[in-house]
């Protein structure tokens, strides 16, 4: 087994530049390999919801710095209207991903004369990867974290009420501090909402399955089934991975009965589905930063046939 | 809006400087790292396409509240440079695309690069006068580092008066999340106190709050951190409703007291939870609330430095 030695990049071998996509200008990171570069650049795309190209707690930073260790050129933004881009994002929606925002970003690395390319993708960034893939000849792999397949219009208090069990409502909102917190008109508000919606829960759903699951509003995968499918096949493999308790993987496994399953039944051997254990969609724990930077680091590396065994 | 390329024909250079400039706003930007005791800091630079009358450097709140307040820092620095300011603005070392691990930033490492950033501005810009912004955690390190630039006026968004007041925040945060998780194995606040003592640090949230920011930290005090020499300070409360609270409204009597210039006003906008993001909602440039923010933080500082020269 060979073992390799890697030396992660630092800030030393980054460099910050403004690009044009459509009227504005956006802030990309580049980032060049502290060895021997294999020529690919890893696109990394934030989720959604204004997040900055660091992503939380400097995730992706982190995982540009880990891959540059391996010979890969990196490039992380911020997407038009976030962080240090010019432009107004007036709102967030998966119908309107940042595509001009990465054809822009492909443009400008191939410029420094590099045409190969992996693309990963956090949530939002993950469709828009797939959505402009397969328009880039030198695409070489997508990687996609905790990509939505299924769209609920779930709120988060319909959520939670969701999963709470009745005995605990009760148990909890007996407790003093609970009682306590009706003082308060905000609290109240949400009290109301959060009950509204527990009973709202217990209503029928849409779905055809048993489980108490919220209702569908839309398969995102059937818009992604033709990008998917040129992707595959090209050849381009392509890994999902996700968190065992996130829940876009309920969606994820749902959608697999569907259209997504049969693009994916045709391309075994290109589709790595891992999973990470835990929540990893939210970024909100340390051990599920790790865990996303490991998986994702290995992959791309085992992808280029290298043993990614760190020593230092 | 115009883009400097020129770092393509430098690729020598250690340091790569990215520039723009604006002509309908009449500014200019630059985005680099800059050297720190060997190792490199994020700093972006907004300024005026003329001479700037004075400078401002902007310290960021921390980990989650970090993310959360960065837009409107970013319009505010805009706004600064478009009334002649040359501003500062960069990310603490162990933290965004600076160099360094978040386990090794103190209050003191902070300090080092918000002076850092006060030497790198006027490099730039030629400015001889600064003033310094901060929000939240960030209002601590403006108000020591304001403390060596007479007569550095300062604005403070929603300052942390005390760390342990922070750390209480933060904890809290926590609990609010295994909660809704449904975790079973809740830490209270004193519980999280004693893993951080036990453990080294405790994870927040994605963010790890370590042992040696809280021990650098926990003795500071946002009014001792002033100094004993007046400055003109402006605090703004950020409450969706109510009036002054009694912590600010106490922080302006013994400021006065002290012979401080200070006043305090509330802004509405919605930022009732700092640690947990609300990207959904509207962007900072459509919400009444930032822009006010933004405008009156604007125009206190232009007053104190006067208008551009055309």
């Amino acid at each position: 087994m060979t073992v390799e030695e890697v030396v992660s990049a630092t800030a030393q071998q980054e460099r910050p530049v403004f690009f044009t996509a459509g009227g504005d200008t956006l802030l990309g990171i580049f980032g060049s390999p502290t060895t021997e570069p294999k020529g690919t650049a890893v696109v990394l795309l934030p989720g959604g919801w204004r997040t900055t190209s660091t992503a939380r707690n400097r995730v992706l930073v982190r995982l540009s710095r880990e891959l540059a260790g391996r010979g890969y050129h990196t490039f992380r933004i911020d997407y038009r209207g976030v962080g240090e881009s010019t432009g107004v994002l007036e709102r967030f929606d998966m119908d309107e991903l940042s595509t001009d925002d990465l054809k822009a970003s492909i443009e400008w690395i191939e410029q420094q004369g590099i045409s190969q390319f992996v693309l990963v993708g956090f949530c939002f960034g993950g469709w828009t990867a797939v959505s402009y893939a397969s328009d880039v000849p030198g695409a070489e792999g997508v990687v996609l974290i905790s990509v939505p397949a299924l769209l609920t219009g779930e709120t988060a208090v319909a959520r939670l009420a969701r999963r709470t069990s009745m005995w605990r409502v009760i148990r909890q909102g007996l407790r003093p501090w609970a009682i306590r917190s009706l003082l308060s008109a905000d609290r109240r508000r949400i009290y109301k909402r959060f009950l509204a919606a527990k009973v709202r829960s217990f209503l029928p759903t849409r779905r055809p399955s048993d489980a108490p699951h919220a209702p569908i509003a839309r398969d995102l995968t059937v818009r992604f089934q033709v990008p998917l499918a040129t992707l595959l096949d090209r050849d381009v493999p392509i890994l999902f991975l996700y968190g065992t308790e996130d829940e876009e993987l309920e969606g994820f496994e749902l959608s697999k009965r569907g259209p997504l399953g049969e693009v994916l039944s045709r391309s075994d051997s290109l589709i790595e589905v891992r999973l990470a254990p835990g929540r990893i969609h939210g970024l909100d724990r340390l051990e599920y930063q790790d865990a996303i930077i490991e998986n994702v680091t290995d992959w791309i590396s085992r992808r280029d046939g290298h043993d990614p065994t760190r020593v230092k | 809006m115009l883009i400097d390329r020129s770092f393509a024909l430098n690729q020598a250079d250690p340091i790569q400087t990215a520039s723009r400039s604006d002509s309908t706003l009449g500014i200019r930007e630059q985005v680099e790292f800059i050297e720190i005791g060997g190792s490199r800091l994020f700093a972006c630079l907004h300024a005026p396409l003329g001479d700037p009358v004075g400078g401002v450097v902007i310290c960021s709140p921390i980990q989650a509240e970090f993310e959360k307040n960065y837009r409107r820092e970013f319009l505010l620095a805009r706004s600064l440079a478009a009334r002649g300011l040359a501003v500062g603005r960069f990310h603490y070392r162990g933290s965004g695309n600076s160099d360094g691990d978040a386990e090794d930033a103190t209050v003191q490492t902070m300090l080092e690069d918000a002076h850092a950033v006060v030497g790198w501005l006027k490099d730039r810009t030629g400015i001889s006068e600064v003033g310094f912004a901060g929000t939240r955690w960030g209002g601590l390190v403006a108000a020591d580092a304001a403390a060596q630039y007479d007569p550095a006026p300062l604005v403070l968004w929603e300052p942390v008066l005390e760390p342990p007041s922070y750390f209480r925040d933060a904890f809290r945060s926590r609990l609010m999340r295994d909660l809704k998780d449904g975790a079973t194995n809740r830490l209270s606040s004193a519980a999280l106190r004693a893993e951080l003592e036990r453990v080294g640090f405790v994870d927040v949230l994605g963010y790890g709050v370590y042992r040696g920011l809280y021990d650098d930290a926990i003795g500071r005090r946002l009014v001792t951190a002033l100094g004993e020499r007046p400055r003109p300070v402006l605090i703004l409360q950020i409450s969706p409703e109510g009036g002054l609270r009694s912590e600010y409204s106490s922080l302006v009597t013994e400021l006065r007291s002290l012979g401080f210039a200070a006043t305090a006003e509330v802004i509405a906008d919605k930022e009732e939870a700092w640690w947990f993001a609300d990207g959904r909602g509207e962007a900072a440039e459509a919400r009444v609330g930032a822009r006010a923010l933004v405008n009156l933080t604007t125009e206190w500082f232009v007053a104190r430095f006067g208008e551009a020269r055309p």
